[in-house]
């Protein structure tokens, strides 16, 4: 027996003594598994001091509410935007101060991680922000923020989603 | 399907196999409903023990990170020794210190079962969220590591799944930026850029 067997065993053991909701879904993971669908929802927020409070079409962000992000006392949703995630096919977003965020796959890791690559350019074909670089599980967020835009900035919330 | 199959399925589940072999077992997997379901069925159980591990560890740290060293300590001196009569370089090398993240996985398995008999107990109890106090910014230009990003691993030490998104590199380009991490019940990392280009530009690897 190969020490991966052992621990494929206990696993198993593991997940059917603790996790059996999990068994439920079995046929339906697989099914999505087949498919490999990954996305990247991005949401364009307007952080601003204009005293109207967080957009409810936000949803529920504790970001927001923390240094830096609280010093702002309103955001409103300005996109929001689904944008698939598949390598060699880099995605194009056109931002409200025009400048295109542009997203892209690099790799799928193990255990659904994704190693996802992001730029924002200017208009004019200048690169504003050449490259981020992020490794993001699904489910998992990461902001980039500080563009201005009329009397505040903006706050583009990414989120790994398959 | 073989031992040998279930081998590499588990193989290219744990990101083992090389390029030209995950195209390979993708395909198989593609026509393979038996081998589909393995691969979902591998996966579910990773997230089944991260969740398990990860809310254990959170729940008692001190129990979790001994449970860990006491794993590392036995792999350490469960390295295989020089069989008799054999040169000393035909012998496995001795397992590393810092084990890469799938066997640092592995062992993880060990200890989360170590942890599912108090998870029966305190199932359906999860542990408040800590808020744990804001990392600092870090300035442009500024060295080292990314706040929230664990730091290198010492000798001994085992890689934990990584419990939020990660920087991997960023280029500011010819402005200024600043990358932190907000803490909480989820830690989210943070890339803000300045609008107002500085003096000379700069790039950062991470």
């Amino acid at each position: 027996m190969t020490r991966r067997s052992v621990v494929l065993g206990l696993a198993l053991a593991l997940a059917a003594a603790s996790v059996p909701a999990h068994a439920a879904g079995r046929g339906r993971r697989a099914d999505t598994d087949a498919g490999r669908e990954y996305f990247v929802e991005v949401l364009v927020l307007h952080a601003t001091n204009s005293g109207k409070g967080i957009d409810e079409r936000i949803g529920d962000l504790p970001e927001l509410r923390k240094p830096p992000f609280s010093s702002y006392d309103s955001y409103e949703l300005l996109q929001a935007e689904r944008l698939p995630l598949v390598v060699g096919e880099p995605r194009e977003l056109r931002l409200p101060n025009d400048r295109v965020l542009r997203t892209s796959l690099v790799a799928v890791l193990p255990r659904e991680t994704l190693r996802i690559a992001a730029s924002i350019n200017q208009p004019k074909g200048k690169t504003f922000l050449p490259l981020l670089e992020v490794k993001a599980k699904v489910g998992q967020r990461f902001i980039v923020a500080g563009q201005k835009y009329r009397a505040g900035i903006l706050v583009l919330v990414f989120r790994v989603t398959r | 399907m073989t031992p040998l199959d279930q081998e590499r399925l588990m193989a290219y589940v744990d990101g083992e196999l090389s390029v030209g072999e995950v195209h390979a077992v993708e395909a198989w997997v593609a026509r393979d409903p038996a081998a589909r379901e393995y691969v979902a069925t591998l996966r579910e159980v990773d997230a089944a023990i991260e969740v398990l591990v990860q809310r254990h560890l959170d729940a008692a740290p001190d129990l979790g990170a001994s449970i860990l060293a006491h794993i590392t300590r036995e792999r350490l001196a469960l390295a295989p020794l020089p069989v008799d009569g054999a040169p000393a370089n035909d012998v496995e090398p001795p397992v590393p210190a810092r084990l890469p993240a799938p066997r640092a996985w592995s062992a993880i398995v060990a200890a989360a079962v170590a942890a599912a008999a108090a998870f029966m107990v305190g199932r359906g109890h999860a542990p408040p969220p800590v808020e744990r106090p804001a990392v600092a910014a870090v300035a442009p230009g500024a060295a080292a590591a990314i706040p929230g990003e664990p730091p290198a691993a010492a000798a001994g030490e085992l890689e934990e799944p990584e419990a939020a998104a990660s920087i991997e590199a960023v280029d500011f380009g010819d402005r200024a930026g600043a990358i932190f991490v907000l803490e909480g019940a989820e830690s989210t990392p943070v890339v803000w850029l300045d609008d107002e280009p500085p003096p000379r530009a700069r790039i950062r690897e991470l």
